[in-house]
């Protein structure tokens, strides 16, 4: 009887902070992290996550299985416009589905922070991600074209990220962590919301304590990095609103690490 | 060399008499500005008899002014003009502006010394506690001072619990860390929670309650120790049975300790709320009458604290959680069971009552509210499955915690009501510094220090 190398495949749907805490993180040229298997060698010596990495424009945007979104872009205007991490074709697509899994990420990032912009005529949605880079001719068509959606609302947020984890456990039979995100940016000072919409970081508070009481009721796991950066401080591990030190995306590694093996992911198979 | 004096300080048409001086540092130190060198005791006295009742009367038992430069000095003493013993305790002499007090080196501003003066109101006027800065257990304390700024004495008052008497009195308990930073005047005031937690639901019940109110509470409280006299048998006195004739561990008599605090309870309630509670200063120009507070400073946390509501009169006390046992006796609890009734409190109370209050205190005073939030993570509690808890879920303290700072922000767009982040301060030093998240260290105090003051000179409070 011999123990088979245990690999544990990660679909991991989310922006900076999922792959910056299993895949790697790298800053101007230097690794500085080089993900969750760092974490795994050390605890499960045979063991590997095989991480399969896709950016979320946003969460409400990912679709269900054997759905088509009426919100896409033409082709056209997906072949016309920069589109940075976000390619324009694929933010309202995921290969989520075809493929089997053994754990599903996701993580509230995109929902609490990407805001979108609409076409006027036909309401198609997109996310003009690394606008800044974008040519005058993009700009002008966006600006005389579009307008600005907004931020996704909570409650959709939610019943679509219900939808999914229902989805993810119907038809991959897999686990589903959800990442939340530590509402601190660095130095802001709030006392006072009068005459004030939502700042990022209550936004943030809000999703988070929603997400808390969805995992109550479906039983998914959150990787609590609210958590991890309170506990050890925003100012050593936060750079920014969404950006951890090597030390901070550590930890949240050691995180997902401690919750896949509460939920025995890493149990050794056998075989004759 | 510069000679440091006694500041001017006033309280006629009353004598202003104090002890001899107490030394806080010694000869020889260099002292920042504004670091307290000094203290002392002072009393008022009337020498005309007149009918007209002393300033600060109720302090007289607890008053010392500290004295610090205004600037920063290498200090020099003559160790005689501190006599020591009681004499630096109890009152001796007038007092004398200009009075020389100590030598100071590279001292470029005045050498007239600042003072602090501090102000406390007994629980109990007999429990004598004299030594130090504000020692023994007072109802009410004070700290005030006109510092070198201009205008009107800005007033806060702190009713927070054990987290904001660190903000406020300091590890010094005597507003040190304020009288050096505040240029004044300015007074803060700190009425402890020893006796009833300040929830919104017991501050706006006291703002609200009416004489026969006052008079149905005084009622039930006699009533019950009445009743516990009437119980009291030869047996109720340990001290002198038989097995304690040659010796005993029985010191105290059981029975006063709940009794006593009945009484406690009930002095606060039917006294004047400290949010509406004028006061008095003692400055260089005379006794000056001081309006109520100008900003109330609260600690979310008070809110969830357990309350109770007496069947009969309506009345709400708040308790911490800690306090039965330790504090409170068998018997003071066996009254609680019977005549109150547990008064659950949801966000959702919370919030009602909060803006209730910040109503209710805008219209009477026009202080504003600073609450402090909950620290809602810790080290300890880690969840990453709410689905777990079960029906936990709701009482969870991250949930709560959560909820309630969530609430909180949210009530700052419609009422007079600013939030002191400490969850955000917490989570940027790291709650190591916090770890049963009401309890911080003094890197995390002095973050939330800075915070309250920030805060405090954003709504311009005079003197802050």
């Amino acid at each position: 009887m011999r123990t088979s190398r245990r690999i544990v495949r990660v679909f991991a749907k989310g922006n900076v902070d999922v792959r910056d805490s299993l895949l790697w993180s790298r800053i101007g040229g230097v690794l500085e992290w080089n993900g969750i298997n760092e974490v795994i060698r050390a605890r499960h010596p045979g063991a590997l996550a095989k991480i399969k990495h896709e950016t979320c424009t946003r969460l409400d945007l990912i679709p269900l299985p054997g759905e088509v979104s009426p919100l896409e872009p033409p082709e056209e205007i997906a072949r016309r416009l920069p589109s940075g991490a976000h390619p324009i074709e694929r933010q309202q697509r995921t290969a989520l589905f075809d493929e089997p899994a053994n754990v599903v990420v996701f993580s509230l990032q995109s929902a609490a922070t990407n805001a979108l912009v609409r076409h006027r005529r036909d309401g198609w949605l997109l996310l003009p991600d690394d606008f800044e880079s974008w040519n005058s001719e993009s700009r002008s068509f966006l600006e005389s074209e579009c307008e600005y959606a907004g931020l996704a609302p909570i409650e959709a947020t939610m019943e679509r990220l219900a939808q999914l984890i229902a989805a993810v456990e119907e038809r991959l039979g897999a686990h589903v962590l959800v990442y939340n995100l530590s509402p601190l940016t660095p130095g802001e000072r709030i006392h006072c919301w009068l005459g004030a919409e939502d700042s990022i970081a209550l936004r943030v508070q809000r999703f988070n304590l929603r997400l808390a009481e969805l995992s109550a009721q479906l039983g998914f796991s959150i990787v609590d990095v609210d958590r991890i950066v309170a506990c050890a401080g925003a100012d050593r591990l936060k750079v920014d609103l969404l950006h951890l030190t090597a030390e901070g995306w550590r930890l949240v590694a050691e995180e997902v690490a401690r919750i896949l093996d509460e939920r025995g992911c890493f149990d050794a198979e056998t075989a004759g | 060399m510069t000679k440091l004096t006694m500041p001017e300080l006033s309280a006629t048409p009353a004598r202003l008499r104090r002890s001899g001086l107490r030394w806080l540092r010694r000869s020889g130190d260099i002292i920042e500005a504004r670091a307290p060198i000094a203290f002392c005791y002072v009393r008022l006295s009337d020498p005309r008899s007149s009918d007209r009742p002393l300033p600060l009367r109720e302090e007289q038992n607890d008053l010392q002014v500290v004295l610090a430069p205004s600037d920063a000095c290498k200090i020099t003493y003559s160790e005689g003009l501190s006599k020591g013993g009681y004499q630096d305790m109890v009152e001796s002499g007038d007092w004398r502006s200009g009075e020389y007090v100590a030598d100071a080196e590279s001292l470029h501003g005045s050498g007239i010394l600042l003072p602090l003066v501090l102000a406390g109101r007994r629980g109990f006027e007999n429990g004598e506690g004299r030594g130090t800065l504000l020692a023994g257990w007072h109802e009410k304390v004070r700290g005030f001072w006109e510092g070198e700024g201009t205008g009107r004495f800005g007033t806060v008052l702190a009713l927070g619990t054990c987290e904001q008497t660190a903000i406020f009195r300091g590890e010094d308990t005597a507003f040190l860390s304020w009288f050096a930073r505040a240029p004044g005047p300015a007074q803060l005031v700190a009425v402890s929670d020893e006796r009833c937690v300040h929830s919104s639901a017991v501050l706006l019940q006291h703002l609200r309650r009416t004489p026969d109110e006052a008079r149905a509470i005084t009622d039930a409280v006699y009533s019950w120790i009445g009743e516990r006299i009437g119980r009291t048998d030869s047996s109720c006195f340990p001290a002198f049975q038989p097995g304690s004739a040659r010796g005993t561990l029985h010191g105290r008599w059981p029975e006063s300790q709940d009794i006593l605090f009945a009484m406690h309870l009930l002095a606060e309630a039917v006294a004047a709320s400290p949010i509406l509670e004028r006061s008095e200063v003692i400055t260089g120009g005379g006794i000056v009458e001081l309006n109520a507070p100008d900003a109330v400073a609260l600690t979310l946390g008070s809110e969830f604290a357990p309350h109770f509501r007496h069947r009969r009169t309506d009345w709400i006390i708040a308790l911490h959680g800690f306090r039965f046992g330790l504090y409170i006796g068998a018997n003071f609890t066996e009254w609680l069971r019977r005549d109150f009734e547990p008064l659950t409190r949801t966000v959702a109370d919370s919030q009602r009552d909060l803006a209730a209050l910040a109503g209710e205190v805008k219209a009477r005073t026009g202080a504003a509210l600073l609450v402090q939030n909950l620290i809602a993570s810790t080290a300890a509690e880690r969840i990453s499955n709410y689905s777990w808890l079960g029906d936990a879920f709701d009482a969870s303290v991250a949930v709560i915690g959560n909820e309630a700072n969530l609430m909180l922000s949210d009530l700052t767009r419609h009422h007079n009501i600013a939030v002191i982040d400490s969850d955000a301060l917490a989570a940027e030093l790291g709650v190591k510094h916090c770890p049963d998240r009401f309890h911080a260290a003094r890197e995390l105090v002095e973050a939330q220090r800075d915070e309250m003051h920030r805060v405090l000179r954003e709504f311009s409070i005079p003197g802050f």
